[in-house]
């Protein structure tokens, strides 16, 4: 099999709501390995442009291409994507009826019909990355929320993705949770996952990422390499936005 | 330990009654009230009542069990003749065990296939075991069906099936399934609008004049039928409650991890919705099982019908309060159980809410 160079090509995609451009002409490339950081104000539609990779939102123009495969209303292709991709999301969406280890399994066992014994030692491999194995037989509301989004990010690693997508992991937490999050993220990093994330937390982008791409009412209007992002502090919409998160 | 802190607790409540003038006063006006309420009741029931024995020896003083005791049979059974009794007998066993095993089982398959087999199977083997005719059976036709126990099984039935029809109905209205959808809400809301006698009465005069006829067995098929989807109108309403509370988020999470849609049901949603709707569905279980008595005023001889017509008979004439009380007693036990088993699993669920 020809090895696809690109993870993600997002081409020229729009979205409108009630008149409303969420998203416009917004194209994106993301290398494989490659980590991405999408930041941006408030209803710039970052939680909708992470959310077309995957199908979850819809667009009306353009076209998305997740690892190799092309985004179509055809939920075969749909089906393909969410197979390879992972998602966390900022209120963690946990399942409340079952333990942390519950959580993990079940999709192993109905998505990728593995059973028994090897799906459980392979949920347990990842609660042990995400350091909260001994949590595992207790229930999404006794822990607390860093507990939660890193046991989200553990059930997402055991379908064993190509592409993790974040959207805010942190921004439900209090302070003193996220950088146990944030921990994680950086080793996922580590052992070489595509990820892309929206985040606010720019000292953490600053060492994570490979890329920022900067959306405002839709537009992508930045989208470099880290380090020339922190040097164009000469771009009016950067410094507002920079000094704007310096201000929380 | 706890032996000394009940008493500490009983000493201050107790303190409490008496601690104002004014407590002092309510407290004594309730005694006064209890007194006067209680003392007869207890005098009438149990001191003066009469247990054993003939009829001959009971009293207008006190009340005169022998009714019951002498009825027993007929109560519980109907007029189900009494060397074929263990039809039923053996129906109870097999729909209680099934009941408990859905109950207290943790395996998927096997809750399906036993649900399956008492929803879809057991209405229709009940009715041909009840009826007879086969496999050298002898017939007993409707009209001889009745009692205690009868009321347990046509409950019981009809509020399992109308627990599965209850949720497809949530289920359609929730997918919004165009068409189908505006359907089931035409029929809930005019189930809803309607007393359940008056649904009862339409079942036993009015549709025998477009549909099959008037034969007693055939009018206990139309009464279940009516029976369960009145209770199935509410069951759904109640489902749709839980299916309401779920967020957007669960489906979300589910589908990002390659569960299809069906998949998402069943293991995400609907264990999830039924636990919220769970309160509300016992409710209605516990007023569907007192509801079965209204069964007697279409002539079919449940518990209350068949009360009526012992009561009837000359010499058991003065005793029909006792035979209401029983009916009574009988009731509160079963619901008071029932609901104490939906306390202890709704302890259970709060664990992890
Ligand atoms: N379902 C919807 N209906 C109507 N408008 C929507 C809907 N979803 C998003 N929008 C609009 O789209 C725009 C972008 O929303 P989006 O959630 O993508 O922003 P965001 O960058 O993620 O913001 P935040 O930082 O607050 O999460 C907003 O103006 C929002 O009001
Ligand atoms: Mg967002």
């Amino acid at each position: 099999m020809v090895r696809m160079r690109k993870a993600v090509d997002v081409r020229h995609v729009s979205k409108e709501i009630n008149g409303v451009k969420v998203l416009d002409k917004v194209s994106l490339k993301v290398e494989r390995d490659e980590r991405v950081v999408i930041c941006g104000p408030s209803g710039s539609g970052k939680t909708t442009l992470i959310r077309c990779l995957n199908g979850l939102s819809t667009f009306s123009t353009g076209s998305v291409t997740v690892l190799g495969v092309r985004l179509t209303d055809d939920p075969l292709s749909i089906r393909h994507i969410r197979e390879k991709t992972g998602m966390c999301f900022q209120n963690f969406n946990l399942f409340p009826h079952l333990t942390i280890l519950e959580n993990c399994t079940l999709a192993l066992h109905h998505v990728r019909k593995i059973s028994g014994l090897k799906a459980i030692e392979m949920a347990q491999h990842y609660l042990e990355r995400v350091k909260i194995i001994d949590q595992a037989d207790k229930y999404p509301v006794t822990l607390s929320g860093g507990q939660q989004q890193r046991a989200a990010i553990a059930r997402a690693l055991c379908m064993e993705p190509e592409l993790m997508l974040f959207d805010e992991p942190t921004s439900a937490l209090d302070p003193e949770m996220v950088s146990e999050v944030l921990a994680v993220l950086s080793d996922i990093a580590k052992s070489g996952m595509t990820m892309i994330c929206v985040t606010h937390e720019m000292r953490f982008a600053r060492k994570f990422a490979d890329k920022i791409v900067m959306l405002d009412e839709g537009k992508v209007v930045i989208n470099t390499d880290t380090q020339d992002f922190f040097k164009t502090t000469d771009n009016p919409r950067v410094k507002s936005f920079l000094r704007l998160l310096d201000k929380r | 330990m706890a032996i000394h802190q009940s008493i500490v607790r009983t000493r201050n409540t107790i303190h409490s009654c008496f601690d104002t003038r004014l407590n002092t006063l309510i407290t004594l006006s309730w005694l006064i009230v209890l007194v006067f309420l209680f003392v007869p009741m207890v005098r009438w029931s149990i001191i003066d009542s009469v247990w054993s024995g003939s009829i001959t020896e009971c009293t207008p003083r006190g009340a005169c069990w022998v009714y019951v005791r002498e009825n027993a049979r007929h109560l519980l059974y109907g007029l189900y003749p009494a060397d074929q009794a263990w039809r039923v007998d053996a129906l109870v066993i097999a729909i209680s065990a099934q009941l408990l095993i859905l109950w207290q089982v943790r395996l998927s398959v096997i809750r399906l296939a036993v649900g399956a087999l008492l929803v879809i199977g057991m209405p229709v083997i009940s009715y041909f075991i009840s009826y007879g005719g086969l496999f050298g059976l002898t017939i007993v036709p409707a009209q001889y069906w009745g009692g205690l126990l009868f009321n347990l099984l046509f409950s019981a039935l009809s509020i399992s099936n109308a627990f599965v029809i209850g949720l497809l109905c949530a289920l359609i209205r929730q997918k919004k399934w165009g068409i189908y959808s505006g359907l089931i809400k035409l029929y809930i809301d005019l189930i809803r609008g309607l007393p359940l006698v008056s649904l009862l009465f339409f079942a036993t005069l009015v549709l025998p004049y477009f549909f099959f006829d008037a034969k007693q067995s055939v009018k206990i098929i139309r009464l279940y039928w009516i029976f369960t989807f009145f209770g199935a109108a509410y069951m759904a309403e109640a489902i749709r409650g839980g299916l309401q509370s779920i967020t957007s988020g669960q489906y979300e999470a589910a589908a990002v991890l390659g569960l299809s849609e069906y998949q998402a049901m069943m293991y995400i949603i609907m264990p999830q919705a039924l636990e919220i709707a769970y309160p509300s569905i016992m409710n209605l279980v516990i007023a569907l099982l007192k509801d079965s008595t209204l069964l007697s005023t279409v002539a079919v001889l449940d518990i209350v019908g068949m009360m009526q017509a012992t009561s009837a008979r000359v010499e058991w004439m003065p005793y029909a309060v006792e035979g209401y009380l029983m009916i009574g007693f009988v009731f509160w036990v079963l619901c008071y159980g029932l609901s104490r088993i939906s306390d202890r699993v709704e302890r259970q669920i709060k664990v992890f809410r």
